[in-house]
């Protein structure tokens, strides 16, 4: 088809502009992030205030890592994320197996299970779960945390890789079960090495769930030696004084951990997001 | 079709036949092994996810605190909520922000997906940094537009007075019906990426033959965008506004880190308000009626958006 000139130029400018709105839109709160982080303590209050540092400095960084608790809330983050990411992984592939592949009674209640649990936002869970975990004895320690991710994660994990088992051939699991090689062996010999890039991004989602939880965490902990970043984070802000220096050096350190996964795996994130739906 | 030694052949390198006689006649049977692999997933749900959600429910039906049994006092915290100011508030504010953060978000998203679809220099890298919010963790998020929209020294109150947009202070955050509004950007600008994605992965799977018979039929960009594009994205659309819908509603952590539900209990949503009632006053069937009494509303979106994933997972 043919366009007129006239056409494809008032494309090109909307195009542009939209371009610039998006890009502004999207990063200007991240710089501002960026920027008073890097400020002094008095240039931060500073009216008009300063779109580059004047004196750029590092002294909220060395404070938030040397002279506050925070790398300890970030070390229990890790702790937390990781058991999550490996239980949910593990736990999800087991679960997503039968459901792709084998016939049996109440298959589909299981997978209706599943999404629905997935779906259900814990914002309607937390003051049950908060009396649950009471009676275990589990408030305030990292089990109680990681069980209660696995509510949300599992559920997550299990339903993106039915979807993953789906698109590896049937044909792989009857020849090995022709071969004599049990369900479990079909499952970690044949299934898992295709469907490892799916793994790998529903592993990823599930350590950013549970890196990036709130909620949870809020209730849940409530000491230094439990207390995820999110939950240590409010710690600055919960008084009347808002330490914005050293809260905003915080999250430029917490974001880099998801950022660095986010760039690398950019490109199976999006695939993911279009496969299976992810929390935003 | 692909035959059986075709596919053989694409088995993983090193994978060899286990040394398991054929037909062993020990071998357990399917559906156990099914129930097997379930079996912790199925753990889970039960101690986690569905005994809580009964607890929950039994507990909304007591006067329990923290620290102490309660006992069974019937509809009470009903019909205490009921009659209660600040949870009809919460109410239609949840209501009132799911509805329209989530409108938003779909306009803007399919203008968005539809702009990123367009041929322009470095495409992926300005794919990338309009998707990056998404990484920003909520909290995060929140913090950084609770600076943004700081009354004394955030750099939206300086540019308004700056520009000349107007003359007096705009209450951001301690105004209530601005501050749901501020809420509202806050959780646009978090929840957009998402959108932007789902729209734009539907967008770029659709065959461009129809859009270009529609061209040649003389249809002008707007035009075949709405009678061709849009009712080919009809399911990704349903698909992305409910789950949407139910990601917005659980939004504490924006209300929490922006305003805590203040001034007066003005901006509470339903969940900042079970936290307060649940948490913060300790008043634990109280909170957890809070959340029971949206539980029929999530049920039939939940069910609904259920039977469309399950469909499209097939």
């Amino acid at each position: 088809m043919v366009k007129s000139s006239s056409e494809l130029i008032v494309g090109r400018v909307v195009t542009t502009i939209g371009v610039i709105v998006a890009l502004f839109w999207s990063l200007a709160p991240i710089y501002w992030i960026v920027v008073t982080s890097l400020k002094t303590s008095r240039e931060i209050y500073a009216v008009p205030p300063t779109l580059l540092p004047a004196r750029p400095t590092l002294a909220n960084f060395a404070t938030a890592l040397f002279n506050s608790k925070f790398p300890q809330f970030v070390l229990n983050s890790a702790t937390v994320a990781i058991a999550v990411t490996v239980i949910s992984a593990v736990v999800g592939g087991l679960a997503a197996y039968p459901i792709a592949r084998m016939q049996f009674k109440g298959r589909g209640v299981a997978a209706r299970a599943i999404v629905m649990a997935y779906l259900l936002p814990p914002s309607l869970l937390f003051i049950p779960l908060f009396l649950v975990l009471q009676n275990l004895g589990l408030i305030n320690t990292k089990t109680g945390l990681v069980l209660a991710y696995l509510t949300f994660t599992v559920p997550f994990c299990t339903w993106m890789l039915i979807g993953y088992f789906r698109t590896i051939p049937k044909e792989l699991d009857e020849a090995a079960t022709v071969d004599g090689a049990t369900r479990l062996q079909t499952l970690l010999k044949v299934i898992l090495p295709i469907a490892k890039p799916g793994l790998a991004v529903v592993a990823l989602f599930a350590f950013t769930h549970a890196w990036n939880e709130f909620l949870y965490a809020l209730v849940f902990v409530h000491s230094n030696d439990t207390k995820t970043f999110t939950a240590g984070l409010t710690g600055l802000i919960m008084g009347d004084t808002f330490i914005w220096g050293q809260l905003m050096a915080s999250s430029v350190i917490a974001i880099v951990p998801i950022l660095i996964i986010y760039i690398g795996a950019q490109r199976y994130i999006v695939e993911g997001l279009a496969a299976g739906s992810v929390k935003g | 079709m692909q035959t059986a030694a075709a596919e053989a052949a694409r088995l993983p390198k090193g994978f060899t036949a286990p040394p398991v006689p054929r037909r062993n006649p020990t071998r357990r049977p399917d559906w156990l092994v099914a129930y097997l692999f379930l079996a912790p997933a199925a753990a889970i749900f039960a101690a986690f996810i569905a005994y809580p959600l009964a607890d929950g429910v039994m507990t909304s039906f007591t006067d329990q605190v923290v620290g102490r049994d309660g006992s069974f006092i019937g509809f009470a915290n009903f019909a205490k909520l009921l009659s209660d100011p600040h949870f009809q508030r919460a109410a239609v504010n949840s209501l009132l922000l799911t509805t329209g953060v989530v409108a938003v978000k779909l306009v803007i998203g399919l203008a968005c997906a539809v702009l990123l679809a367009q041929k322009m220099p470095a495409r992926g890298l300005v794919r990338a940094l309009v998707f990056l919010p998404w990484a920003v963790p909520g909290l995060i998020a929140g913090l950084s537009w609770k600076w943004i929209f700081d009354e004394q020294a955030g750099v939206l109150s300086y540019l308004v007075l700056a520009l000349g947009i107007t003359d007096q202070p705009v209450y951001w955050l301690s105004d209530p019906r601005i501050a749901m509004l501020s809420i509202g950007v806050a959780m646009v600008w978090h929840g957009l990426p998402f959108f932007t994605m789902m729209f734009l992965a539907a967008l770029t799977a659709i065959p461009g033959d129809l859009n270009e018979a529609a061209a040649i039929d003389g249809a002008g960009p707007i035009r075949r965008f709405f009678a061709v594009t849009l009712p080919q994205m009809k399911e990704v659309i349903f698909v992305t506004v409910m789950l949407s819908a139910i990601w917005t509603f659980n939004s504490f952590h924006m209300v929490f880190i922006l305003t805590g539900g203040g001034p007066a209990m003005r901006t509470h949503i339903l969940p900042t308000l079970a936290y307060d009632y649940g948490i913060t006053q300790s008043q634990l069937g109280l909170g957890a009626a809070v959340l029971v009494s949206v539980i029929p509303v999530f049920f039939i979106l939940i069910v609904l958006l259920t039977r469309r994933m399950l469909a499209s997972n097939k």
